[in-house]
């Protein structure tokens, strides 16, 4: 029986492949066949990693949604030093940022590699390894911050001795497993994914432990943590599904990316201009003043690849937005495209002095990182996984009333938080900002928008236990994905006027 | 004041200038030279040429001129959701 895969072993034909790819790139279209196995290559840590996702998906949910109950009633929950606000909170963060988010972005990633690069997934062992020594790294780590073992650093209240290196060994042993599937790729070029998640990985070792290094005292500490922050946003949550909304759009529309000159843009723009963005949060700190400059004139410079990023996914759909009824995949990574565009242009405006001294120390930062972080981040993987787990399992999703109720549940739950923490914050900070007004009137302004912050919260939660459900009865059904019989030529009546005249 | 922010900008340039070099080794091996190609590798082969349910006709025209003849997907992944 013949491999389906092209040359695999053999070097001068893999040589001659890259040299016809380079020259014919459209001659060199990709079987379907060649195409099932490099899905089958990476199946098994694809499947391990979204498992893993889902769990951690369900863990950070109950984590928000306690803390964000603590906000109405103070003394929920207060027995247990465990259960109290500033341990939950930190744990929802990381548990949401390392385990969904991160985890799912390695199945993406481990799934999107082969497909790209035209070959198998190397180093699957590695890939299988770096999840769990990942996972094992992120549950000690999430034990020692609930038992009260903290770093004090923003999205770095981990344990550095304890779980940090573990994270660092785990992400390292998958960005092993990428850039062996690269070094071994069939074709020259790189789509533009490639570039997005194979640099994602060395950024990500590259700040985490720079992130995390002691060494770093006093004011100094807080521009490296918001250093690590910032970057953790733009070098690593943004890139991977910056790459996964670029493959998903074309594929599922059917026609290329609108400007690949764009994308390029938009990748390169990123790659040299994000890295100085982070000190931006410390606006009015005490820190070198052209260190504050420099990262709002960087954070400003942002809007050229944000731009050529929205620009292109925006006419790459245009005419065609009728498809988000057929494709709940494309409607998640139409919204998460959107998000994109507006939490980057949402953060270039908080940068600025004028927009900061009103949103500094207000809930608007939390609703803006939930528009980065959840309309984004997490919509972009929600279609990720609504696009490639029937492809691995070999089977359709069972239940489009299930599909609805979990985007609409998910989607218009995070509108309404980011709405109401948004307005909050904004009025919240003109309080603070009044001398004439006591500390406890910018609290009780904040009051109905914290409660409706709940409401949302709850109703996002009903997505998310809707969405396991459905991947449990995905992955249990046996409704088949590849219809019985042959494809069939559709006689449309475009067709029949084409045909007839022909 | 500088002392205190030399690991941001040893940082910075760790993150930043590593692109900067595969942007011109990219450049210098031609992974730039072709984008036209390379925005149409991701497609399988008759996958331009699968009938999309939500396109107008003029679209399906379009996509009969390009690619050729409409094709049924073999899957069945685009059933109405909304």
């Amino acid at each position: 029986m013949s491999s389906p895969l092209p040359s695999a072993t053999n070097k001068q034909g893999q040589s001659e492949t890259q040299q016809a790819s380079t020259l014919h790139h459209s001659e060199v279209r990709i079987r379907p066949e060649e195409v099932r196995a490099y899905d089958d290559s990476s199946r098994k840590p694809v499947l391990l990693a979204f498992f893993l996702a889902l769990v951690w998906l369900l863990v950070g949910t109950v984590l928000g949604d306690l803390s964000s109950f603590k906000f109405d009633r103070p003394d929920l929950l207060t027995e247990q030093a465990y259960l109290t606000f500033g341990r939950l909170r930190p744990a929802h963060l990381n548990v949401m940022v390392y385990g969904w988010a991160s985890t799912a972005m390695f199945a993406v990633s481990l799934w999107l590699m082969p497909r790209l690069c035209r070959t198998t997934l190397r180093w699957q062992f590695a890939a299988v390894s770096g999840i769990l020594v990942w996972t094992l790294g992120l549950g000690i780590g999430l034990v020692l911050l609930l038992a009260g073992v903290s770093d004090g650093l923003e999205w770095l209240e981990l344990d550095r001795y304890w779980a940090d290196p573990l994270l660092v060994l785990g992400a390292s042993l998958v960005g092993a497993s990428i850039w062996k599937t690269l070094g071994a790729r069939q074709v020259q070029h790189l789509y533009v994914s490639v570039w997005y998640i194979a640099a994602s990985y060395p950024w990500f070792a590259i700040i985490f432990i720079a992130g995390n290094l002691p060494i770093f005292k006093g004011v100094e500490s807080a521009a490296v943590n918001w250093f690590y922050a910032h970057n953790a946003l733009g070098l690593w949550l943004t890139t991977v599904n910056l790459g996964l909304i670029y493959y998903l759009l074309p594929k599922i529309i059917g026609r290329p990316i609108y400007s690949y000159w764009l994308s390029l843009v938009g990748f390169w723009g990123l790659a040299l201009f994000y890295a100085l963005n982070g000190m931006h949060h410390l606006i009015g700190g005490p820190l070198p003043s052209w260190m504050i400059a420099t990262s709002i004139t960087a954070s400003i410079m942002m809007i050229i690849p944000v731009v050529a990023v929205g620009i292109n996914q925006h006419m790459t759909v245009v005419g065609r937005f009728g498809a988000m009824r057929y494709s709940p995949a494309l409607t998640l990574a139409v919204i998460a495209a959107m998000s994109y565009t507006a939490v980057s242009l949402q953060g270039i405006l908080t940068a600025l002095a004028s927009v900061n001294r009103i949103t500094h120390f207000t809930h608007w930062t939390i609703a803006h990182s939930h528009l980065g972080l959840y309309m984004f981040v997490t919509l972009s993987l929600f279609g990720g996984m609504y696009y490639i787990l029937p492809r691995v399992l070999g089977r359709e999703w069972p239940s489009p009333r299930l599909i609805r109720a979990h985007i609409l549940l998910a989607g218009g739950g995070m509108v309404l938080y980011v709405l109401a923490l948004g307005i909050g914050g904004v009025l919240q900070g003109l309080s603070l900002m009044n001398p004439g007004e006591a500390f406890e009137i910018s609290v009780a302004q904040t009051k109905p928008w914290l409660l409706l912050r709940s409401v949302s919260a709850v109703i996002i939660s009903a997505g998310h236990l809707i969405f396991v459900y459905h991947c449990w009865r995905l992955a249990y059904s046996s409704r088949q994905g590849h219809a019985q019989h042959p494809p069939f030529f559709e006689l449309k009546p475009v067709l029949v006027k084409k045909g007839s005249a022909s | 004041m500088f002392a205190d922010s030399i690991a941001i900008i040893a940082l910075s340039l760790i993150i930043g200038l590593p692109p900067l070099i595969f942007l011109l080794i990219g450049v210098r091996h031609g992974y730039f030279d072709h984008v036209d190609e390379a925005s149409r590798s991701i497609f399988e082969e008759n996958e331009l040429r699968y009938h999309r349910p939500w396109e107008s006709q003029s679209q399906m025209q379009s996509r009969l001129d390009h690619h050729g003849p409409l094709l049924s997907n073999p899957t069945t992944e685009w059933e109405r959701w909304l």
